[in-house]
């Protein structure tokens, strides 16, 4: 919401990105919600429009390590989450973390590597932990998984099954600049890489408090039921051939709890809900194989479902 | 303060518009001082258009009212306290009357009273219509109609209030034209621009008023209506006739010119409890002039209540039936005279004593204090019953009083020859005085005669009245019909006489004590013809086309008591002189484009309807002004914890009035974006951020409330303006 005041120090976080980022201020926003609801994103794009220099100014930002891994049909899911090497010294094994092991994770061109190694990230993601040789190990707060897919080439892909999908709070996509913008871009590329010059704005612990206050955001039941109409909605509607599930709820609540808190309330209002809706529940509907040969797509449905259950704006006196 | 006189240019033009209302009401009611009311509308106006307060204006306005009341309603001073009292007893009947709906029973001055408070709320109406809404189109058609229709079916002449209207009326409009585009433009005062928007629209209203009343007009298309309705001037007074029409409304006293149309007036004139059905005799004449009929002489005597020996209308050797009936007279209804019917022995009333003309047979109270008069009698009589046998026996004139026979056998010596030999010819095959003049009742029964209320013609001065309907009109009412067989039956040397009175009139009901309740109108006024039968006294006979012989002539001698066919149809006559009534009052109607009467109350009525319905309708249109203003100061004043809810609830309903719907799927916040571009604010995004809170927070709604009322009443405001 444009020109809504945000909260000083989350807004902070989106200018320190934007000073790398151009013009992406949105996108930055809903990834800082995802961030602060503990939950994921899953981004779809092209490369080369800036995904991993924004992870990498976020995870700056709050002073979190900052892990990427490219994920290749190669990949094993030890090169993940880290491998236990016997050391002869000791008689034992050690284990090497993984690049899994840090609190920000770029997992580049997902899709790229088979489902036994997208399954070990998905692991880590949903559990907070990861098991390697029987071994539980809890990953450290916070916990940030942003995704990207490449949505043109889909020789040698693995796509992400449904169930999997839903893991992800957020599905985001870039976008390419605007002219100005991208002028921009060349300017700043002319002054050399300002990533190196960013400072966290808040720290680790910091962010792991701001999570925790992010649940006191008061959900009113009027909004509860909003969501839930919405929810419904997707279950019954004609073009959706599989609906969103409960998770699907309590996603949309949460990312809007935190979508509100980045905008200095403590309360959620309907355009939380309907703002976060298109970024929330496309990604956890499957279409009829009718409603995709007519090319009506997820978001559209979701719009169209938006529009038509009624806004609560009157409290049942 | 130039707007001030644009202001007051357009009240004083309202108060022309208004006056219009007021110019007909001396022709068309019986207001007199219809100054008094124009002075009202006046001072009301030049009140609001100098912004009064209402305690300084509704004091003078009342005591404008009451002092006017009292000067035309009451005696002594305006500062006694009797008036009031008695004003105030006045009112308390009139309101009574109210709530039993009997409207017409209002006193004069609870309806002057009525009449000020319209005056008032007209005025106040139209102060609304023209500064508030600068429109006035409405009540320009309303006001063109109420002329329109007055001039059409009133004497009132709106040649002159047409052209006034047409020219302030449209002046009105384009003025208030102008003020609404200046309005809603949003540009300053500057008198040079009124000027040029004044300037030619009065040049092209006077020249186009100026074209329409110098250009040929084509005559009316449709046939005046006026002559149906202009009757109201002389109501109930036929005998009043003016110079140049010849008519007859209702009844009348004068007969000395007959013909000219039949004005039917429905005006009640007394209502019968009978035993049974029979006419109503009032009067006779006897001397016929070859226009009309005039009595020859008068002879009065004086009797208390037992009138039958005076009268002395049948011989005692005729069989009777004694009846007893009781008549109320409408207050309205215009004669002293005693209605009775044949056979009549004695009245019983509040009058002492009464006058009986020998020669007519009317009868009239009197009193022994002067300004009284009856308003019901009851009657007892000997109704005859002739018997058929017994009328056929007479022959002659043998054994009738001389001078009876040589009063009702008189013909002017003008009759022509043709009626003498017509008269013969009907009853040539007839030997005695019943046939013949049955022959005669029934020669106008044949085809060539009509009944005809409406062209109906009037003798010219070389005319005789019998003559011209006997053999060129043949068209004709009840008056031609009867006047005509007399003149027939005394050609052939049968005493006949001319009576009038009234026909048995519309049954309404039956009283539980079986008395049969008839409603009798002007319209029922009727003559027939009374036939001296010597040794048998006066029967009555019935020529006129449409109406039933009165019934108890049709009784047919028979020795057996057991008389059916009389008895059927006695029974079948007043079914028949029902249906007959019914035919000839269509029949009546036919020729005429305008089947109802108006009379100047019911115009008058439903311009005040049409006027209500306007109201009303306005009202319902302008609903969200009024409506949400008056919520406004209830909420306002209101400290209810709910208050900010529903407050906030109603400002999107008047939103969506005023067709800024939201959307179902439009947050609030989106909406009030909207709705703030619209307006040209951001009161609605303030007011939506505080409903917010409450709304999805749980804020305390009654602290917020007290906070945002200010935002929620301009926009409110916005929403009606």
């Amino acid at each position: 919401m444009q020109g809504e005041t945000m909260h000083p120090k989350l807004e902070k976080i989106v200018e320190n990105v934007e000073k790398v980022i151009v013009g992406k201020s949105e996108l930055v926003i809903l990834s800082l919600s995802a961030l602060l609801a503990g939950g994921h994103v899953l981004l779809e794009d092209v490369p080369g429009v800036g995904k991993t220099m924004m992870v990498k100014a976020l995870a700056k930002s709050v002073g979190a390590d900052f892990k990427r891994i490219q994920f290749t049909p190669d990949l094993l899911p030890s090169d993940v989450t880290g491998v236990s090497i016997y050391n002869p010294k000791t008689i034992e094994f050690e284990y090497r973390p993984g690049p899994i092991m840090a609190n920000i994770i770029l997992a580049d061109e997902i899709n790229r590597s088979s489902p036994k190694t997208q399954s070990a990230l998905l692991e880590g993601m949903e559990e907070g932990s990861v098991t390697i040789d029987g071994v539980t190990m809890p990953l450290e707060k916070p916990f940030f998984v942003m995704a990207t897919q490449n949505p043109v080439e889909y020789e040698g892909t693995y796509p992400l099954p449904e169930a999997q999908l839903d893991r992800f709070l957020l599905k985001l996509k870039m976008g390419y600049p605007s002219v100005t913008e991208e002028v921009e871009v060349l300017t700043r590329a002319e002054k050399g890489q300002p990533l190196d010059e960013l400072t966290s704005v808040i720290t680790k612990d910091e962010l792991t408090a701001l999570q925790e206050e992010i649940k006191q955001v008061y959900v009113d039941d009027t909004i509860k039921h909003y969501i839930v109409d919405i929810v419904n909605k997707t279950r019954n509607h004609d073009s959706v051939y599989l609906g969103v599930s409960p998770r699907g709820s309590v996603a949309l609540m949460k990312a809007s709890q935190a979508y509100a808190f980045i905008h200095a309330r403590d309360y959620v209002i309907p355009d939380d809900v309907q703002y976060l809706s298109v970024h929330v529940l496309p990604h956890r509907i499957i279409l009829t194989s009718e409603a995709r040969y007519e090319g009506r797509t997820a978001e559209q449905i979701i719009e169209d479902i938006l529009a038509e259950i009624p806004v609560p704006v009157v409290r049942s006196l | 303060m130039k707007q001030q006189i644009v202001n007051f240019c357009l009240y004083l033009l309202s108060f022309i518009l208004l006056w219009e209302w007021l110019r007909p009401l001396e022709y068309s009611t019986d207001s007199i001082y219809t100054v008094i009311f124009v002075i009202f509308i006046g001072i009301s106006l030049f009140f609001t258009f100098m912004q009064l307060k209402w305690y300084i204006s509704y004091p003078v306005k009342l005591c404008y009212i009451f002092f006017f009341i009292h000067q035309l309603f009451y005696n002594g001073s305006v500062f006694e306290i009797g008036w009031i009292l008695e004003f105030i007893h006045d009112l308390r009947y009139n309101l009574n009357l109210i709530t039993e709906r009997y409207f017409g029973g209002m006193t004069p001055p609870f309806r002057t009273f009525l009449f000020f408070v319209l005056l008032w709320l007209l005025v106040y109406l139209l102060n609304y219509w023209i500064i508030q809404r600068k429109r006035i189109l409405l009540f320009l058609i309303l006001t063109i109609t109420y002329v329109a229709v007055l001039d059409t079916f009133s004497p009132y002449d709106a040649t002159y209030a047409i052209i006034r209207l047409a020219v302030v009326g449209f002046f009105l409009l384009g003025l208030l034209y102008f003020e609404r585009m200046i309005f809603s433009e949003k540009i300053p005062f500057r008198s040079i621009l009124y000027w040029k928007w004044i300037v030619p629209l009065l040049a092209m209203i006077v020249v186009s008023a100026a074209i329409g009343w110098l250009a040929p007009k084509a005559a009316p298309q449709w046939p005046d209506p006026l002559p149906y309705f202009s009757k109201y001037k002389q109501d109930g007074e036929g005998e009043h006739l003016s110079n140049s029409v010849v008519k007859k409304i209702g009844y009348g006293t004068n007969d000395e010119q007959l013909g000219g149309p039949f004005i039917p007036n429905d005006a009640p004139a007394f209502r019968a409890y009978v035993e049974r059905q029979h006419y109503w005799r009032v009067e006779t004449k006897d001397v016929y002039t070859g226009k009309g009929w005039i009595t020859s002489d008068r002879q009065f005597s004086i009797a208390n209540g037992f009138i039958g020996p005076y009268l002395n209308l049948t011989s005692s050797q005729v069989q009777t039936e004694q009846l007893v009936s009781t008549v109320e007279i409408e207050r309205e209804y215009p004669y002293q005279h005693i209605i009775y019917p044949l056979g009549l022995q004695e009245i019983s009333s509040d009058a002492d004593q009464y006058r009986i003309d020998h020669v007519t047979e009317n009868i009239f109270p009197m009193f022994n204090e002067s300004g009284e008069r009856l308003s019901s009698y009851s009657l007892k009589y000997s109704y005859p019953l002739f018997e058929i046998e017994k009328l056929q026996a007479v022959h002659s004139n043998e054994g009738a009083p001389k001078e009876l026979v040589e009063r009702y056998t008189q013909l002017p010596a003008s009759l022509p020859e043709r009626v003498k030999n017509l008269a013969v010819e009907i009853t040539k095959d007839k030997n005695n005085f019943y046939d013949k003049a049955k022959a005669v009742e029934q020669y106008f029964l044949k085809e060539p005669f009509v009944y005809e209320t409406n062209d109906v013609a009037v003798p010219e001065l070389d005319e005789d009245y019998v003559d011209q309907f006997l053999f060129e009109t043949k068209k004709g009412y009840c008056d031609n019909f009867s006047t005509s067989m007399v003149v027939l039956l005394r050609s052939v040397g049968i005493p006949a006489r001319w009576v009038k009175g009234y026909t048995p009139g519309q049954f309404v009901e039956t009283t539980s004590e079986g008395l049969e309740v008839y409603e009798v109108t002007s319209n029922n006024a009727h003559s027939w013809v009374e036939v001296y039968f010597s040794g048998i006294g006066w029967v009555p006979f019935e020529p006129t086309i449409g109406f039933s012989n009165p019934q108890e002539f049709a009784h047919q001698s028979n020795e057996n008591q057991q008389d059916s066919s009389a008895a059927e149809q006695e029974q079948s006559q007043p079914l028949e002189e029902e249906s007959q009534e019914q035919i000839d009052t269509d029949d009546a109607k036919q020729p005429k484009k305008f089947p109802f009467s108006l009379s100047p109350v019911v115009i008058v009525s439903i311009g005040f309807i049409l006027f209500i319905a306007a109201c009303v309708l306005i009202l319902f249109k302008t609903r969200n002004k009024w409506m949400t203003s008056w919520m406004t100061s209830f909420y306002k004043w209101n400290h209810d914890e709910k208050d900010f809810l529903k407050a906030y609830r109603l400002l999107l309903k008047s939103l969506e009035r005023c067709g800024y719907k939201r959307e179902n799927g439009q947050t609030l916040r989106e909406y009030a974006k909207q709705i703030d571009q619209m307006f040209g604010t951001n009161s609605m995004s303030q007011l939506t951020y505080i409903y917010e809170r409450v709304l999805y927070r749980g804020d305390d709604p009654s602290k917020e409330w007290e906070q945002s009322k200010e935002l929620w009443e301009d926009l409110i405001k916005k929403t009606t303006s």
